[in-house]
């Protein structure tokens, strides 16, 4: 089983996030990890980089994003920091059940989507810096087991 | 970005070529959506099985789209992978959005 950290970093500029995506589904190939998986975890650690640019930074290019991705035993913990506008998790909860009880609502859809795959998710600000904590259990790809098995 | 359009009866099939639909495209995306509503017949196919990572970014836009339709006419969703599936599903826009997985059928059931 692998295990270690990495860390990203980008700058606040939507053009950058799809490396991100990209990084994020490698690692997550290489667990391995279901197909479905891979998919979970890298939209949402793409909608996470996305609410760092445009609500922390508004948007605007030239701060750091940062992404640390911790692999331990069968858990991935990810990391997204920003140094910019603290974002209101009370209120960003209450949009997102707001888009749980009704689809068509303006907002919400990015942190409804993480809350409903990841397994954990929190939010904190000290010292200028936020951090948004994602949690994945991982269930390794049946793949893997079946090449263990042929290969015992 | 771009989007690929043809006309099947009175329904117009919009492909797009974009493997990512993310927030990095999602203003070009709405544009595109918006003058696809304002210019054409508004039974739109929207083809995205060249498509395989669509964000909350990209659905907005797809939703708004509906939104700005205003019951004049649908849009519906042809070809979508797996993974795109998984996110109409989780996102509930399965029951907002009929889903096919050719165009053919799509055309023949907007044309009904």
């Amino acid at each position: 089983m692998h295990s270690g950290t990495l860390t990203l970093r980008i700058d606040s500029c939507l053009d950058h996030v799809f490396m991100v995506g990209l990084s994020v589904r490698a690692i997550c190939a290489a667990v391995p990890l279901e197909e479905s998986a891979s998919d979970a975890v890298e939209l949402c650690v793409v909608e996470a980089v996305n609410n760092a640019i445009e609500h922390a930074y508004g948007g605007s290019p030239g701060h750091a994003v940062e992404i640390e991705l911790t692999l331990d035993r069968a858990v991935l913990c990810i990391v997204v920091r920003d140094r910019g506008r603290s974002m209101d998790w009370a209120a960003a909860c209450a949009r997102a059940d707001a888009y749980a009880a009704d689809q068509l609502a303006e907002g919400g859809r990015g942190l409804f989507i993480m809350r409903s795959l990841m397994d954990a998710l929190s939010y904190h600000s000290a010292g200028g810096c936020n951090a948004l904590r994602m949690v994945k259990r991982l269930q390794i790809a049946e793949v893997a087991g079946a090449r263990l098995s042929r290969s015992a | 970005m771009e989007i690929a359009q043809r006309n099947a009866g009175n329904v117009t099939i919009a492909k797009m070529s974009d493997q990512r639909v993310d927030a990095r495209l999602a203003g070009e995306f709405k544009r595109h959506l918006q003058a696809l509503i304002e210019s054409s017949n508004p039974l739109i196919a929207l083809d995205l099985s060249e498509v395989d990572f669509i964000d909350s970014s990209g659905l907005g836009v797809i939703v708004a789209a509906l939104k700005q339709l205003k019951g004049r006419g649908d849009l519906v969703i042809v070809g979508a992978r797996p993974a795109v599936v998984n996110l109409f599903r989780l996102t509930r826009m399965d029951k907002v959005f009929r889903m096919f997985p050719r165009a053919d059928d799509a055309v023949a059931a907007l044309s009904n």
